[in-house]
């Protein structure tokens, strides 16, 4: 895939939901609905990418299992991201080695 | 000549620095072991410049999602931009069309909530506090991806191979405590997941997202997100 491409690309998908309004501010109503829609999609997209992603990624069922519950618990403690990344990255790594 | 404004733009994105500099680590971290090279990973901080669409396209590079499968799938997240831009712009009508344009670059959830939180006159005096809201949570952005990009070469390929599943962790410590805050999103959640888990791929990605949305306008009240 071409990644200077997809980066421009990317790139565009994000500066026009961000400069239409700046153009056309005067013409721009949303109902009540579109607003909820618009702002849940961010969380629908995220848990539509995580739970296929992490059941195909893993090596095991195990590991699987393990990255989600450390990642749960350091979101409940909240703890900043790197702390869920570091933790679950080490703890499969352990796995790894042991079996 | 509103330099005043701007510097205080700059002092009030400090707790919006201290956020992103840790997750643009960990993303820079995930991303590298995806395979993107450090360039690449720093040229979406750069030009890009979503948490979450940035994070979403490395796990579909990941997953081996087509070209046009991933700017759909981040397009749709970036959707929210076009609410949150109107209601920054709604303030800003007296600013020249190109500071405008120039400005809406720099709208994301976080500097979003700091501006409308911020009660000062409108005006042009808004425009430079927003200007140095907008640079300082941009420029830690970029800073994090670089020093994420310099910490992860320093780690052994055990733990490199071990973190490309730990991008999903990183999604999920960060739904977990929105999801805790505002429980009746896990309805949003589970009816994504399970719809992207049974279509597949990424169409299954796109119509599970919609489909959660969707459901949510009518599930979740007005408790959800900002």
């Amino acid at each position: 895939m071409n990644m200077g491409l997809l980066i421009v690309c990317l790139a565009l998908s994000t500066a026009i939901p961000r400069i239409l309004p700046a153009v056309f501010i005067s013409r721009m109503h949303f109902s009540q609905a579109a607003r909820r829609f618009l702002r849940l999609l961010p969380v629908s997209v995220m848990a539509a990418l995580i739970f296929p992603g992490v059941v195909q990624a893993a090596p095991s069922t195990a590991a699987c299992l393990l990255t989600i519950s450390l990642s749960v618990f350091c979101g409940l403690m909240n703890w900043p991201p790197i702390a869920a990344v570091l933790s679950s990255a080490g703890a499969i790594c352990l796995l790894l080695i042991l079996t | 000549m509103g330099l005043k404004e701007f510097k205080k733009g700059l002092v009030l994105s400090i707790p919006v620095m201290t956020g992103y500099i840790p997750v643009a680590i960990a993303y820079a971290a995930t991303a590298l072991s995806t395979g993107l090279t450090p360039w690449q990973t720093i040229a979406m901080s750069l030009f890009v410049y979503t948490g979450v669409g940035q994070m979403a396209a490395v796990a579909m590079i990941g997953q081996g999602v087509s070209l046009a499968g991933i700017t759909a799938a981040v397009f749709i997240m970036n959707l929210r931009h076009v609410i949150m831009s109107t209601v920054v712009m709604e303030r800003m009508r007296q600013t020249p069309l190109g500071i405008r344009v120039l400005l809406s670059l720099g709208i994301t959830d976080e500097v979003f909530a700091l501006e409308t939180a911020d009660s000062s006159a409108s005006g042009s005096s808004n425009a430079a506090c927003f200007a140095g809201i907008a640079l300082g949570a941009w420029g830690s952005w970029v800073l994090g991806t670089c020093l994420g990009c310099g910490i992860s070469t320093m780690m052994p390929p055990k733990l490199m191979t071990a973190l490309s599943i730990s991008l999903y962790a990183l999604f999920i410590s960060i739904l977990t405590p929105q999801i805790r805050r505002h429980l009746p999103l896990i309805t949003v959640v589970l009816i994504s997941a399970a719809i992207s888990s049974l279509i597949g791929s990424s169409q299954g990605i796109i119509i599970g997202s919609l489909a959660g949305a969707a459901a949510g306008v009518f599930l979740v009240k007005e408790e959800d997100l900002p």
